[in-house]
């Protein structure tokens, strides 16, 4: 969105690159900014890198955060999404799953809703509260499959929404859509 | 043994590393699950007659929610419907003594069979 203003970018431009952004209107960026303090374009520079679908990684791995709490499917989730040439980081619980995207800065989350202490839907909630992790495709994987959960984690701010048992095939597929679409909104 | 494998049951074009990724991983799970849900039917049988004796429910509904997730993403549907079986039984009533130790049985029952080469 930077780089638009900068450019000169018509109102149309600009609010598209909000909405890509997570934010629905000018009101509702500048709240999210003064929220996280940030007053001046050199804070925006800062927070919001120039390539707002994060670090481009030019030949490195792409990499996926993967936050469950049982150790058996976060080794199944590494050992799929690896052998795909991703670079999997690990949490157990959703003070890990916010801790690891805001420190590595991955280009996809994929995370469990039923964890102890801080669980999916806050740490979901919490993501999408910050303007700088707006755009970071999130993927719920969960066993949760009760009267309007999916609808409630679409609307915290997830991308898609997954139900285990999964297929493994058809997780990966996810996870390359959700790359793809977070890719071209980047372009 | 009755082993359904719905992500390993692969086709016939399906890389033979996935297999292998879900068969190492089918293990793992066993191992562990194995451990807890037999230690959770034991604690039952040393408290018999009260009801979910030294087991916390909720300690114990969490690793059977997470079991019944696992299995049936490693190939093993019948334990997950197990599993799935049990979350039922703590769900309506805390779960009784007898029918909480009946359904973690056969629960345990079935991830032995499973383990079984």
């Amino acid at each position: 969105m930077r780089a638009a203003i900068l450019q000169g970018a018509s109102a149309s431009t600009l609010r598209a690159a909000m909405h890509a952004g997570g934010c629905r209107s000018m009101r509702e960026t500048a709240l999210a900014m003064v929220a996280e303090g940030i007053t001046s374009l050199d804070e925006v520079n800062r927070v919001v890198p120039d390539d707002e679908a994060g670090p481009r990684r030019a030949g490195k791995a792409r990499r996926v955060a993967v936050v469950d709490d049982d150790p058996t499917m976060r080794l199944l989730l590494r050992l799929l999404l690896e052998r795909e040439g991703f670079e999997v980081l690990e949490g157990e619980n959703g003070e890990q799953a916010v801790a690891v995207v805001r420190r590595e800065r991955p280009e996809l989350l994929v995370i469990d809703l039923t964890m102890p202490g801080l669980d999916g839907y806050e740490a979901i909630g919490a993501i999408r509260r910050e303007l700088s992790l707006a755009r970071l495709p999130v993927i719920v994987l969960t066993a949760e499959n009760g009267p309007g959960i999916q609808q409630r984690v679409l609307e915290l701010g997830a991308d898609d929404y997954l139900v285990k048992p999964f297929d493994a095939g058809v997780l990966l597929a996810r996870v390359r859509a959700a790359l793809r679409r977070s890719e071209r909104l980047a372009a | 043994m009755r082993r359904d494998m719905s992500i390993a049951q692969a086709p016939p074009d399906c890389d033979a590393d996935l297999v292998a990724i879900i068969d190492e991983v089918r293990a793992a799970f066993l191992r562990t699950a194995r451990c807890q849900v037999e230690e959770a039917a034991r604690a039952l049988v040393t408290q018999a007659g009260n009801a979910v004796g030294r087991v916390d429910p909720t300690v114990l509904a969490r690793t059977i929610h997470t079991i019944k997730g696992t299995a049936g993403s490693v190939g093993l549907p019948n334990v997950s419907a197990a599993a799935s079986d049990v979350e039922g039984v703590l769900r309506r009533d805390a779960g009784s003594g007898a029918a909480l130790q009946q359904a973690l049985e056969r629960l345990a029952r079935l991830i032995r069979d499973s383990d079984t080469p």
